[in-house]
């Protein structure tokens, strides 16, 4: 038992910490291997990495991944768990006996901050500058022994990807005893005073003291009032930080330029850079791809290619689905005798499915597309240019992710705002997200532009698949705009955001990236999709009308579905729309792709020939009203597209922002104004084309 | 195929997509099937 507890308290507790990207969970993950476990931090859902590795001298050793910080000064609630664990105030994670503070070689002076407050801290560090290899491509050579001298810890260079300095690296965190920091940031004299007084009324380790007093000059009033500090505590941080402005210092920003100009000193001892003046490939391609015009240009020509590639490269393996999808219905039509077995099969199970699955490789495409301008560092190039429009409409910076998921799903758009600490921010960025043309959409454009311009060249279907892309966009600023000026007003911080070097896209990442969403899309057609085509062919099917030889149209408007249409005509006569298109808006409440198996469904059923289906565009194109007119004239389908673009048409997202947001009024409300926003937009296409002379 | 078969068949595969629904409707889950519901960050409470 003895030696079970000397060999508990003999386990070295160390901590990875460091700026994001930098390289910390590579590290961990060649430290501890497989001995790792993955849990949460108590009362908040950030997540906790722990994990064992044995020490040069085959001793455990205990390893902690912090989550990436920037600073101690926290933004964010990731970052307020690494300074809490820092600082030994979370009571079920123990202060570490040691820090590995993992640099970025290729970025040394923002890294090198947080490693200015780390050594404040009273802890070992070991500095694992990261990435060399990245810094000589570069042009940039570190003088290791310099930085150690200057940094007063060790410095062990690594190259984390390909296993270089992990030996080194064990054998500085073996060390017995492990060295304290031998060098301290030097801050101006009146903001040592006042901390050094501060300390001392702290009721803490004297060892935390020091680095506590100047995290909490930093402070601004809002969030001292907020710390569960004594008032005691609170008054006296508040003097202090009277006294350093009477010397003309702001308290934090003091601190701030005096770590900087510490960290200047450091580089200019240690780092040269012989070709420093050279402008790298990255700087000059961002040159343009930044630019206040040109970058937009890039942006749209990017989107544009995206596609035009849609619908030139797609359109060979859909024509191929297409044909399987119909042979397969033809095979089944001809081996089942007349009855509703064979229409259901034929009619609503495949015709249903096969007609979302034909979109299969457009949607394909479009991830090929986001993941090589992800994987390339091209989108936070995206995000930096439309951050300027962002601001402008009052959203938050960090709502460009989450924005810019929600073109693939608006789920995980939905969820990505948990990234966005203030409450209205990312209130403002979930009412918006679903706007944005998820690839559930695209089967929706698809069929109404061939069904619009079927002999249309695939630059001209490309043009306006952009413009709904773009119509998406600027309505989810206008109200964004409108929400951030009436229900949510707030102020809107800047965006902090990193460009990361331009790379070849990793084509094995995008692939499996294709791979899993093509999985999710099947595995939706097969379960969900085929559900709800059975379904809608029961209620486009029954009851059957009392005259055995009504005509299919009749049975069909006799149907539940049709009642269903009819009952909904009224609501949307004004938009041009029909019944028949009613029941695709019904059916596709619950995921926007089923207008397409719908309208399959519906046309099909009400079908005389059931031996030669023909292309669903065509029979569409081909649809009458009772007085003669087309149904799906251009102004139809472009409103149509505009309805979708602007309709909240899924169930699923309502669930998860009602899951997020804890409420019912919420998701509530974002249906009701997507829908009255989709209604209004689809009304003045029609009526407003028809008022200039249109169709 | 005598049209009995035929009807009890059809009314299989619909009774089938009802309780498909019903059991994803009144099933507890834990994801989304979005994979990435784990990953948390503190919900918008009250």
């Amino acid at each position: 038992m003895t030696t079970l507890v000397q060999q508990a308290e003999t386990v070295r507790q160390v901590a990875i910490a460091g700026n994001p990207n930098c390289g910390k969970s590579t590290i961990f993950n060649a430290l501890t291997g497989m001995r790792q476990k993955v849990g949460n931090y108590p009362g908040v859902t950030v997540e906790k990495k722990t994990g064992r590795f044995f020490g040069s001298h085959g001793e455990t050793m205990s390893l902690l991944d912090l989550p990436g910080s920037y600073s101690l000064q926290v933004r964010s609630p990731d970052e307020a768990v690494a300074r809490d664990v820092l600082l030994g105030r979370l009571p079920d994670t123990p202060r570490p006996d040691v820090i590995i503070a993992v640099v970025d070689a290729s970025n040394l002076e923002r890294n090198l901050y947080l490693v200015a407050q780390l050594l404040d801290l009273q802890l070992p560090v070991v500095v694992a500058l990261n990435m060399v290899d990245l810094a000589e491509q570069n042009g940039c050579v570190i003088d290791v022994a310099a930085l150690r001298e200057k940094l007063g810890v060790p410095v062990i260079p690594m190259i984390a990807t390909k296993g270089v300095g992990f030996i080194e690296l064990k054998q500085a965190l073996s060390c017995d005893p492990l060295p304290k920091p031998a060098v301290c940031v030097p801050m101006p004299e009146v903001i040592e005073t006042e901390a050094r007084a501060l300390a001392e009324k702290l009721d803490i380790s004297s060892d935390i003291a020091f680095p506590e007093a100047l995290l909490l000059l930093a402070l601004h009033d809002r969030a001292l009032a907020e710390l569960a500090h004594e008032r005691e505590i609170i008054d006296a941080t508040l003097a202090a930080q009277r006294r350093i402005r009477d010397v003309d210092l702001d308290p934090m920003s003091a601190q701030v330029d005096a770590r900087y100009a510490w960290i200047q000193k450091v580089c200019h001892a240690a780092v040269s850079k012989p070709g420093d003046h050279s402008v790298s490939i990255s700087d000059r391609i961002d040159g343009v791809l930044t630019h206040r015009f040109l970058g937009w240009a890039a942006f749209l020509g990017a989107m544009a290619l995206m596609f035009f590639c849609i619908f030139t490269v797609a359109q060979y393996p859909m024509d191929w689905l297409d044909g399987a999808c119909t042979g397969l219905a033809n095979w089944v039509g001809s081996k089942l005798p007349a009855s509703d077995l064979r229409s259901l099969l034929t009619d609503g199970a495949i015709a249903g499915v096969g007609r979302v699955v034909v979109f299969l490789p457009q949607i394909l495409i479009l991830y090929f597309f986001l993941g090589v301008l992800e994987d390339s560092g091209y989108m936070a190039r995206a995000a930096f240019i439309m951050d300027r429009l962002m601001s402008r409409v009052g959203l938050h910076g960090k709502s460009f992710i989450p924005l810019l998921s929600s073109f693939a799903c608006a789920i995980p758009g939905v969820m990505a705002t948990r990234t966005i600490e203030n409450r209205k921010d990312r209130l403002v960025t979930i009412l918006v997200a679903p706007l944005m043309s998820c690839s559930a959409r695209l089967p929706v454009y698809a069929l109404m532009i061939a069904v619009l311009i079927p002999a249309a060249n695939a630059l001209q279907k490309a043009g306006i698949m952009l413009c709904m892309y773009l119509l998406g966009i600027i309505a989810a600023f206008v109200m964004a705009w409108l929400f951030k000026r009436t229900l949510l007003k707030s102020e809107t911080p800047m965006l902090l955001l990193e460009l990361p070097p331009y790379r070849m896209p990793s084509l094995q990442t995008v692939a499996l990236r294709m791979w899993e969403r093509s999985g999710i899309f099947l595995r939706r057609a097969g379960t969900v999709i085929l559900a709800l085509s059975i379904l809608l062919w029961a209620l486009a099917t029954y009851p059957k009308p009392s005259d055995p030889n009504a005509s299919p149209a009749d049975a069909l408007a006799h149907s539940i579905a049709g009642k269903m249409g009819h009952a909904l005509e009224p609501a949307i006569r004004p938009l041009g729309f029909d019944w028949k298109i009613g029941i695709g808006l019904i059916g596709s409440f619950a995921a926007r792709e089923v207008f397409v198996s719908t309208m399959s469904i519906v046309y099909n059923v009400e079908s005389s020939d059931k031996e030669n289906i023909e292309p669903l565009r065509d029979t569409m194109r081909n649809e009458l009203r009772a007085d003669g007119r087309q149904v799906f004239t251009p102004l139809v389908c472009i409103g149509l597209m505009v309805f979708y673009v602007l309709a909240m048409q899924c169930i699923s997202t309502v669930a998860v922002v009602r899951r997020e947001t804890n409420s019912w009024t919420w998701p509530l409300f974002q249906i009701g104004y997507m829908t009255a926003l989709a209604w209004l937009g689809a009304f003045a296409v029609f009526q407003g084309g028809r008022l200039l002379g249109f169709q | 195929m005598s049209p009995l078969v035929d009807h009890i068949l059809v009314a299989l595969l619909i009774v089938g997509a009802l309780a498909f629904f019903a059991r994803r409707f009144f099933s507890k889950k834990k994801s989304c099937g979005s994979g990435c519901c784990d990953v948390g960050k503190p919900k918008i409470g009250r």
